[in-house]
C-alpha cells in the first residue's frame, strides 16, 4: 500500500509555426527537432513500458498549437523530409569518422536512432503522434490536459475577461475534437495565474489546474499542507502546486541531473564544427547553420574542452539518477506521512522538451524511474491528478496567488521594456473583436469565413511565445514579425468586413497559412463576449 | 536559433535574399489596400489608461489619449500663467468598494504624456490599485482624463491567516458543497516538529533534510546500509514551521526549460 503519490507532468508546447510560403523555414525546425528528440523517444519509452506490463501513470499537457502542427499533413511531410536528410547526414558522418573510433560509434548510433525514429513515425504511428497519445489516455496510462488556444499568458490578457474566456473555450473545444472527451485538467500557459482565471475554468467544467509553488504557498488563507496537497479555489477549481524539491533535482542548472559530466553536451553540434560545403545540403538553403542533433561530446565539466560522449557512461548515470530521484521521493514521502493526515501528492511538472532535447538522456532516465518505482519499492505510486481527486474530493478552500513559473515568478518575462508595446495592441484587438461580435451577431458565408479567420489571427497574435522570445533575445525579429503580421491581418480583415468588400483570394491565402482551429471560433468569441457582459473577472 | 533571413513574393516572383539584420517585410497578402502593413489603425476613440501588475512591487501603466481629449489638454496647457503636469494618480483601494473618494491613500507620479507608458515601483505587495490619468495644475486642481481597471499586486510571502474551510467537489461539479474537515483531521498547520513531544520522541520523527540527499549520501546508503544514519537531526533546522514555510524555503523561481538555455552561463535561478 502506497504512502504517497508522485504525479509527473510533461508540458509539451511549441508555438504555431507553419510557412508553406517558403521552401524551407528555419523556425519549423523547432517542431522537427522535438519530434525526433522528444515526442517519439518519450512515446517509445511508454510503449516499452506497456509491452513489459509495467504499470504507470503520467500526465501530459499537449497544447493546441502543438497538436495542430502534429496533425498537419503538410508539416508531417516536411518532417519526413527532414528526418531523411538527417539519416543521410548520419551515413556520411559514419564514413567521415571511420578512422576515429570514438566518433564513429556515435555516428552509427545517430544513424540507428534516426532510422528508428523514422520507422516509428511512418510505421508504428502512421505519421500521427497525437493518436498515439490518445491511445495511451484511453488505456488509462496517461491523462492529457487541455490548455488555452494559443498558449496566451492569461494574467496579462485579463483586462478584458472575455479574452481569457475565449482562449479557454477555444482550447477546450479543440481538445474535445481531437481527444474525443472533455478534459478534466487544464494547463495554464507558463503556469500564469491570477484570481479570476479559476472562474473561467470553472465555467468550462475544468476540475483542476497546476500552479507554481508560490501560487499555492501564498494562497489566502495559508494552505495547511503546503504544496503536498491541492487547494480548492472558492470557485471549486482545484489547484495543485509544483513540488520544489523534485523540480530542483531536475531543473537546477547547478545541481540538477542534466548537468552531469557524462551527459551529452547540448552546445556542440556538428552544425557549428564542420565545413560549409560538407554541411550545405543539411542546413537551411541560405547557408544558415542550425542544430542537426548530431553531437559528439559530453558535458565533461565547467570547461570549453569537451571529451567524446560515451553512451554507456551516460546510460549508467541515467540509471543512477533515476534511483537517486526515487530514493529522495521515498524519503520525502516517509517524512511527510509522519506529519500529514492524508497521503501527500508530489507534483512534478516539467517542460517536455527537456526530455530528449535539452537533456538527451531524459527519456532513458524516465524509463528507469518508472520501472524502479513499479518494481523496487512500495512507498510511492505514480498517479494522475484526476485519480488523486477521486481519492480526495474534499480539499481546503484557499485562493491561490498571482504567479507563474517564469523567471522571477510573476509577469516580468512577458511584460518589460522589450515587449510591453505588444499589450496595447493585443487589448485593442480584443476590443475590436468585441465590436465585431456586437455588429455581426449572425454571419454566414464569406463574412463568417472572414470573421473566423479574424478570430484565428487574434489568438495567434496572443501567443505568449512572441513576448517570451523578444524578452529572452532569441528570434526577436521573427517574434516581432509574427505579432505584427497577425495583428495586421486581423485589422485588414476587420476593414474588409466593415466595408463589405472581402478579398476572397486573399482570405483563402491566409486561411491556408494560418489554418489552426478549422472550426467556427467566431461563435466562441461571440459567446465569450456575451458571457462577459453578465460576469466580470474580479 | 538563427533568424529567418529570406522572403518570397506572394505572387510567385523572384526570391529576394536578405542579409542578416535587414528588416523582413510583412507578407503582402492583401495588395492594393490603402492601409500600410506596418501601421495599426488607431482606435483612440476614448482616452484610456490600463494598469498591469508586473510583480509584487512593480506595475506597468499605459495610456492612449483620444484626439478630442488631446485638443482639450492643449487648450488647458495653453492658458496663460497656468502650468499643468500630466500625472498618474494611484489610489490604494485594497479590500474596499471604491466609490471614487474612499481610497485608503493616493499619490501622484509625474509622467511625460508622450511616453505612452510608465513603470511604477510600489511599496506594497497584495494591494489593489486603480489609476487615474489626468493633469494636475499648479493651483492644486486635478483634471482626470480616464480611470484604469483595478489591478492587484501579487503576494510576496505566505499568508499568516491559517483558518481552514473545506469544499467537496464531485464529478463535473454536479456536487459542490462546503463540508466539515475530513475524519481524523486535527486542525492547525502541519508542523515540522510536534510542539508537545519531548526530545526522544522528536528524534524518532523522520527529519526532513533541507536539501535532497546527495549522490554521495545515497551511495553510502546503497553500499553500507548498516552504517546508514541518515541526516543528523541536530544539524537540521529546528525552527518550528509548517509545510508551507518548508516549501517556500525550498522554492526557486523560474525553473523551466528556458533555464536550460542559460546553463552555459551556469546561472542559478536562486536570486530571490
Amino acid at each position: 500500500m502506497e504512502q504517497g503519490y508522485l504525479a509527473i507532468v510533461f508540458h509539451a508546447h511549441l508555438p504555431f509555426v507553419r510557412h508553406p510560403e517558403y521552401e524551407e523555414s528555419l523556425e519549423e525546425n523547432w517542431l522537427y527537432e522535438a519530434i525526433t528528440e522528444v515526442y517519439i523517444p518519450l512515446l517509445l519509452v511508454l510503449e516499452g513500458l506497456l509491452e513489459d506490463a509495467i504499470d504507470f501513470r503520467l500526465t501530459f499537457s499537449l497544447t493546441p498549437p502543438l497538436v495542430s502542427m502534429l496533425l498537419d499533413p503538410f508539416l508531417q511531410s516536411r518532417y519526413l523530409r527532414r528526418i531523411e536528410r538527417l539519416i543521410e547526414l548520419a551515413e556520411k558522418e559514419s564514413a567521415r569518422t571511420a578512422s576515429q573510433p570514438e566518433f564513429y560509434r556515435l555516428a552509427c548510433m545517430y544513424h540507428r536512432r534516426f532510422t528508428e525514429v523514422r520507422e516509428a513515425f511512418l510505421g508504428r504511428y502512421e505519421r500521427n503522434l497525437v493518436q498515439a497519445f490518445r491511445r495511451l489516455q484511453e488505456l488509462g496510462k496517461i491523462e492529457i490536459l487541455a490548455s488555452s488556444a494559443t498558449h496566451a499568458y492569461l494574467p496579462l490578457l485579463s483586462v478584458n475577461p472575455a479574452a481569457v474566456r475565449a482562449q479557454a473555450q477555444i482550447g477546450i473545444e479543440h481538445y474535445e475534437k481531437v481527444f474525443g472527451r472533455r478534459p478534466r485538467g487544464f494547463w495554464l500557459p507558463e503556469c500564469g495565474f491570477c484570481p479570476g482565471v479559476d472562474r473561467m475554468l470553472r465555467e468550462q467544467l475544468i476540475r483542476f489546474t497546476i500552479l507554481e509553488t508560490h501560487g499555492i504557498t501564498r494562497a489566502e488563507p495559508r494552505p495547511r499542507y503546503g504544496v503536498l496537497a491541492p487547494v480548492s479555489c472558492p470557485s471549486g477549481v482545484v489547484a495543485f502546486g509544483r513540488d520544489p524539491d523534485s523540480s530542483k533535482q531536475v531543473w537546477s542548472s547547478v545541481e540538477g541531473y542534466p548537468g552531469d559530466h557524462d551527459y551529452r553536451e547540448f552546445y556542440r553540434d556538428i552544425a557549428y564544427d564542420l565545413d560549409d560545403d560538407y554541411l550545405k545540403p543539411y542546413l537551411h538553403q541560405d547557408g544558415i547553420r542550425f542544430d542537426t542533433g548530431i553531437k559528439y561530446y559530453r558535458v565533461t565539466g565547467k570547461t570549453d574542452h569537451k571529451e567524446a560522449y560515451v553512451p554507456e557512461w551516460a546510460e549508467r548515470k541515467a540509471e543512477i539518477h533515476a534511483a537517486n530521484f526515487m530514493f529522495n521521493r521515498e524519503k520525502q514521502i516517509e517524512y511527510l506521512t509522519s506529519m500529514m493526515d492524508r497521503k501527500p501528492v508530489i507534483v512534478a511538472p516539467y517542460d517536455a522538451e527537456l526530455f530528449g532535447h535539452w537533456w538527451y538522456e531524459g527519456p532513458t532516465w524516465l524509463d528507469y524511474l518508472v520501472r524502479k518505482i513499479a518494481r523496487k519499492q512500495e512507498a510511492i505510486r505514480l498517479v494522475t491528478l484526476s485519480e488523486y481527486l477521486e481519492e480526495y474530493p474534499v480539499n481546503q478552500v484557499a485562493m491561490p496567488a498571482m504567479s507563474s513559473w517564469g523567471y522571477e515568478g510573476f509577469n516580468d518575462v512577458w511584460l518589460n521594456r522589450s515587449n510591453d508595446w505588444i499589450y496595447p495592441q493585443l487589448h485593442k484587438a480584443v476590443d475590436l473583436m468585441e465590436r465585431l461580435a456586437e455588429s455581426y451577431p449572425r454571419a454566414e458565408g464569406l463574412a463568417l469565413r472572414a470573421l473566423n479567420q479574424a478570430g484565428r489571427e487574434l489568438v495567434l497574435a496572443q501567443a505568449s511565445d512572441w513576448a517570451f522570445m523578444i524578452s529572452s533575445g532569441t528570434t526577436v525579429e521573427y517574434a516581432t514579425n509574427r505579432t505584427k503580421t497577425h495583428l495586421d491581418r486581423l485589422n485588414r480583415l476587420v476593414h474588409q468586413i466593415r466595408s463589405g468588400a472581402i478579398d476572397e483570394a486573399g482570405l483563402s491565402a491566409i486561411e491556408n497559412q494560418d489554418n489552426i482551429f478549422p472550426f467556427d471560433i467566431y461563435n466562441m468569441f461571440h459567446c465569450a463576449f456575451s458571457a462577459s457582459s453578465q460576469n466580470s473577472l474580479s | 536559433m538563427s533568424q529567418r533571413d529570406s522572403t518570397k513574393s506572394k505572387r510567385g516572383g523572384r526570391r529576394r535574399k536578405l542579409v542578416r539584420g535587414q528588416k523582413v517585410e510583412i507578407s503582402k497578402v492583401f495588395p492594393g489596400l490603402p492601409i500600410k502593413p506596418s501601421e495599426f489603425p488607431h482606435f483612440y476613440e476614448h482616452t484610456r489608461v490600463v494598469l498591469l501588475p508586473v510583480n509584487p512591487y512593480l506595475v506597468h501603466v499605459y495610456w492612449e489619449v483620444a484626439p478630442d481629449d488631446l485638443r482639450e489638454i492643449k487648450k488647458l496647457l495653453g492658458r496663460p500663467g497656468l502650468r499643468a503636469q500630466p500625472v498618474l494618480r494611484f489610489c490604494d483601494i485594497t479590500c474596499i468598494i471604491f466609490d471614487g473618494t474612499n481610497a485608503h491613500s493616493q499619490f501622484d507620479v509625474d509622467i511625460d504624456l508622450g511616453a505612452g507608458n510608465w513603470y511604477v515601483h510600489l511599496g506594497g505587495p497584495a494591494k489593489s490599485y486603480c489609476v487615474d490619468l489626468g493633469l494636475r495644475t499648479d493651483d492644486g486642481q486635478f483634471h482626470p482624463m480616464a480611470r484604469s481597471n483595478i489591478a492587484e499586486t501579487p503576494r510576496a510571502w505566505p499568508s499568516g491567516r491559517a483558518e481552514e474551510t473545506y469544499m467537496l467537489v464531485e464529478g463535473d461539479y454536479h456536487r459542490v458543497e462546503g463540508v466539515p474537515p475530513p475524519a481524523g483531521h486535527v486542525p492547525g498547520p502541519v508542523r515540522m516538529r510536534s510542539e508537545s513531544s519531548g526530545a526522544a520522541e522528536s528524534a524518532e520523527i523522520a527529519h526532513r533534510p533541507t536539501e535532497p540527499y546527495s549522490l554521495q549520501d545515497w551511495r553510502q546508503f546503497v553500499s553500507e546500509p548498516g552504517k546508514w544514519r541518515g541526516r543528523n537531526p541536530e544539524s537540521e533546522l529546528n525552527d518550528d514551521t509548517d509545510l508551507t514555510a518548508m516549501n517556500e524555503r525550498s522554492f526557486l523561481f523560474g525553473m523551466s526549460s528556458r533555464k536550460m538555455a542559460s546553463r552555459e552561463e551556469n546561472a542559478d535561478p536562486s536570486d530571490r
